[in-house]
């Protein structure tokens, strides 16, 4: 953790601050030039000097010794009513959030009470009782904050319980104290830290404010020079200075090492390890592939050479590459492969959608004869008006503090500028159309009141409510049930058969032959095969794609093993030099490492396109076993 | 036969709602036996209830009703030290492979928890067994010392396979255990699960919405419709001539890669279907988006029925 400190310069700074000035109250007998009571009454109230490098106050004490000897008074209440505050906070808070129930009740209801109280009162009449015992005083401190970090810690804890994990330590065996001690702690540190930091400022404050009152001890400590000054502020303002400084500084500095100790005991598990060979990720990036065609015209939509990149730690890194892409209208062409392959990278980039910071770095978008790549404008009218976009989480796409009609209603008006009431009627026809039943009844729904099923249908209605000729589906019934996937699809199947354009972004390839006359496979960033769906899932032309068909248990024989690809799809930044899969692929041969392949048509198989050398030995390969998938 | 390894009868799971609304059980009167070697799988749509028995056969969810018995051993409602002994033998894989691993604990420090805390293992042996389980599942042996965010989701899976194994148990829940992955790493985690009942001779619990999978790792298939058991029987007779309506429905449901077999799939499909009503108070919970539904299915609930081979259907028009 140290050594992800390194890296918080000003963390660091303020970490170095804090522990200077402790070091200096400890070692005060050692460092002060003067006593904290030595009284030097030829120079009461002056400036810096030599004698007094920051001065003296009433009586000609040296204000420098004061602060030292102060701060060991000031901060060992700052340690005490903190280690109080931690020590009662988080146990109550833990136990209340882990174990719920009436314990959770009893310290809910303790620290309401607690709230009611007016600290700085009870800190008087504390103070009464115990004259000048600045421990008292910061004992009861700690005690009246700890139930606020309780209240933190507790509903912290609530959500953590909920975890996965915690219930698999359950699982496990675990005692109930493991657990908390093992799981719920460490991730409490975070929030701990910064209640912590924010605390100590709080009490420094405080004790300040105490020895401001003058019923703090009446020992030197930073209130009391604090005090002291603000008597004199008329005759000597510098007295101001040094005390208030100290003590803004030491509270800004509690903050930053807060946030810096937060942030670094965060990053110790989040981060990913370094990858360190993006030289050669650039070098993919710059090799030139096979020169793209010129656009098709007679396409909707026409997507030639198109690289996206994403910045990853400050350089740009290609995930996707090259990627060509016609789609005719009213047809439905489907984007298969698995997650990090770039698939909806591809369709994204194609609206303009990238987040992250990611942009298309090179090639062409054409929608409808004109060029998208570039044109904000042009892609802002084209957006929702021609294409329509449905997406992968149906309920969280839509707005929570919406109906879903007004959604709708919202995204008519913005095409065609007409009334609100007219808008909202357009949107139950929409309803209607997506086949909900009694749709006036949904349009008043919110979102957390629609079933999966249901929200998807608002969304295409959504989707299609500017009118497009095409429609980009991003892994449109990923989330649901089979039985209302199968609605959904049948539904743009119906939407397609009106001339709608499809590009349905899918891993399934059920889905895929449900709804696709085309279907374009995508591995590592590229395409490596395209072809009709019916030729590509009885003859594959690519490994991967056959490998993708082959491990899909749809196919498996019940006891023997699945045909898996072994190994993982490579990350952008691990992309070999010639064929991107030849790591996994059972054909692979020398010539396959030796340059990029081009993505080219195989021997007599005029609409197809496959990216390998060796295509033709899976021709001799055996088929997939299609009898076991059509009962 | 000898005696299952986990016989659950009669079980009922509800959840604590509010007050004024009270909750629908999310396992109701549940009958299920597991033999030891065999793999069950319990396939049904979000909110059926598959979830909620594995859990509460882990003691994780609130039982109101009825037993579970682990190896003859009534377990229903273990008091935490019994729940201890057992987790040496029942063990649990989660399908997030995100969410089930605490992000602050090392790989190995994950893996050998339920060793050192739940089974009292002392940390050397501890040590030596995950890097063994590791190998088991396909991971290096330095992947013990790094955390749950540097690996991918199938890896972060076998991770959860290794910790299920380190106690060498009999029994896994797996509770979608492979929805989240891709196919071409499903596929290796399957195997893998394959191999290790194989040469562990362990029982599963498969819980899956997908019933290719299901068919693929099972011996036996239970479905459950709204808390119920609807339909059990041999996976393949499941799979490929199933009887309940839901089942059927499901089955026409899951797309298979073949453009016309699908489409020949969709066209039996939307012969089915029917248009959506509420499920009626009394009677079969599936009436109201049942094609066979009759005045008798909304008002006498259907028993599940034996058939032949062990073939149990909840159907009043099973047989016509």
């Amino acid at each position: 953790m140290i050594s992800r400190l390194r890296h918080k310069p000003l963390g660091i700074a303020a970490l170095c601050y804090l522990a200077l000035i402790t070091l200096a109250s400890i070692f005060a007998p050692l460092l002060a030039p003067y006593g904290q009571d030595d009284q030097d009454l030829t120079h009461t109230l002056s400036g810096p000097s030599a004698h007094h490098w920051l001065g003296t106050g009433v009586l000609g004490r040296d204000i420098l010794s004061r602060l030292l000897y102060g701060g060991r008074v000031t901060l060992i209440g700052v340690v005490i009513s903190s280690a109080i505050y931690i020590a009662v906070g988080v146990t109550l808070g833990l136990v209340a959030g882990y174990f719920g129930g009436w314990i959770d009740r009893l310290v809910l209801r303790l620290a309401d009470l607690v709230y009611a109280v007016p600290v700085i009162i009870v800190l008087l009449v504390v103070l009464a009782i115990f004259p000048g015992d600045e421990t008292a005083a910061m004992v009861t401190l700690g005690l009246l904050a700890a139930p606020g970090l309780a209240r933190v810690v507790r509903s912290v804890t609530k959500g953590l319980r909920e975890e996965l994990y915690i219930r698999a330590a359950q699982a496990s065996g675990l005692r109930s104290w493991t657990i908390m001690r093992r799981h719920v702690l460490p991730r409490l540190a975070g929030t701990v830290i910064v209640q912590l930091s924010l605390f100590g400022a709080a009490a420094v404050l405080l004790e300040t404010g105490l020895g401001f009152l003058g019923v703090g001890v009446q020992r030197a400590t930073w209130g009391s020079l604090i005090s002291e000054a603000s008597q004199n502020l008329g005759t000597q303002p510098w007295l101001l200075v040094p005390s208030g400084f100290l003590v803004i500084t030491f509270v800004l500095a509690l903050g930053l090492v807060g946030d810096a100790v937060r942030d670094a005991v965060a990053e110790r598990y989040d981060d990913a390890p370094a990858r360190p060979r993006r030289r050669r990720a650039a070098a993919v990036a710059s090799a030139p592939e096979s020169a793209a065609p010129p656009p098709d015209r007679d396409a909707l939509l026409s997507v030639r050479g198109l690289t996206v990149a994403f910045p990853v730690d400050g350089a740009e890194v290609p995930v996707v590459t090259d990627v060509d892409l016609d789609v005719m209208a009213g047809e439905a062409v489907g984007i298969v492969g698995e997650s990090g392959c770039g698939k909806s990278v591809t369709a994204l980039s194609i609206l303009g959608l990238l987040r992250g910071g990611g942009r298309i770095v090179a090639g062409s978008v054409v929608f409808e004869g004109t060029e998208l790549v570039g044109a904000p404008e042009r892609l802002s009218q084209v957006r929702g008006a021609r294409i329509g976009w449905i997406s992968q989480d149906p309920i969280a796409s839509l707005d929570p503090c919406f109906s879903a009609g007004s959604q709708i209603a919202e995204v008519v008006r913005r095409h065609t500028g007409c009334s609100r009431r007219a808008a909202m009627r357009r949107a139950v026809e929409l309803l209607e159309l997506v086949r909900l039943p009694e749709p006036a009844q949904v349009a008043k729904r919110f979102p957390h009141q629609l079933s999966g099923g249901m929200a998807q249908r608002v969304g295409i209605a959504a989707a299609i409510a500017g009118d497009p000729v095409m429609l980009i589906a991003d892994e449109p019934t990923t989330a649901l049930d089979v039985t209302v996937q199968a609605e959904i699809l049948d539904l743009l199947r119906e939407l397609q058969a009106g001339g709608m354009a499809i590009i349905l972004v899918t891993h399934d390839w059920g889905v895929l032959s449900d709804l696709c006359e085309r279907g374009v496979v995508m591995y590592a960033g590229q395409v490596v095969e395209q072809a009709g769906v019916a030729e590509m899932v009885h003859a594959p032309r690519h490994p991967y794609t056959a490998g993708l068909l082959g491990s899909n248990p749809v196919h498996a024989v019940r006891g023997r093993p699945l045909p898996a690809i072994e190994g993982v799809v490579p990350a952008p930044s691990d992309w070999p030099v010639g064929c991107r899969f030849q790591a996994r692929c059972a054909y692979a041969q020398e010539d396959c490492g030796l340059g990029p392949v081009a993505l080219a048509e195989p021997d007599g198989a005029g609409d197809r396109r496959t990216r390998c050398l060796h295509y033709d030995q899976l021709r001799s390969a055996p088929a997939n076993d299609t009898e076991l998938v059509s009962r | 036969m000898t005696a299952p390894l986990l016989d659950v009868e009669d079980l009922t799971v509800r959840y604590r709602g509010s007050r004024r609304v009270p909750v629908t059980p999310a396992v109701n009167e549940v009958d299920l036996a597991i033999g030891r070697g065999e793999t069950v799988g319990l396939v049904g749509e979000s909110g059926s209830g598959k979830t909620s028995l594995g859990f509460a056969l882990l003691g994780l969810a609130p039982v109101v009703h009825g037993t579970v018995r682990f190896d003859g051993e009534d377990v229903t409602a273990a008091p935490s030290p019994v729940r201890r002994r057992l987790s040496r033998r029942m063990q649990v894989i989660f399908q997030d492979p995100f969410g089930s691993m605490n992000p602050t604990r090392t790989v190995g420090d994950t893996i050998g928890e339920g060793l050192r805390y739940g089974a009292g293992v002392a940390p050397g042996p501890a040590k030596q067994r995950v890097a063994e389980v590791l190998a088991e599942v396909g991971l290096p042996e330095s992947a013990a010392e790094r955390y749950p965010a540097h690996f991918s989701g199938g890896q972060r899976q076998r991770i959860a396979i290794a910790r299920a194994i380190a106690v060498d148990p009999d029994f896994i829940v797996c509770d979608e255990a492979v929805s989240a992955l891709d196919l071409s790493v499903q596929a290796q985690v399957l195997n893998l699960l394959a191999r290790l009942k194989a040469a562990r001779g362990l029982s599963y619990l498969f819980i899956s919405h997908d019933l290719s999978v299901v068919r693929y790792l099972s011996d036996r298939i239970v479905v459950m419709y709204a808390g119920r058991v609807v339909e059990q029987g041999p996976a393949e007779v499941i799979s490929t001539a199933p009887v309940h309506p839901y089942t059927r429905a499901l089955v026409a449901a899951a797309p298979v890669p073949d453009p016309q077999a699908q489409a020949s799939n969709r066209a039996a499909r939307q012969a089915l279907a029917v248009r959506q009503r509420g499920a009626p108070a009394v009677g079969c919970a599936f009436a109201g988006r049942c094609p066979l539904a009759t005045d008798v299915c909304r008002t006498e609930r259907p028993l599940l029925r034996t058939r032949e081979d062990g073939h149990q259907v909840a159907c009043h028009h099973q047989d016509g």
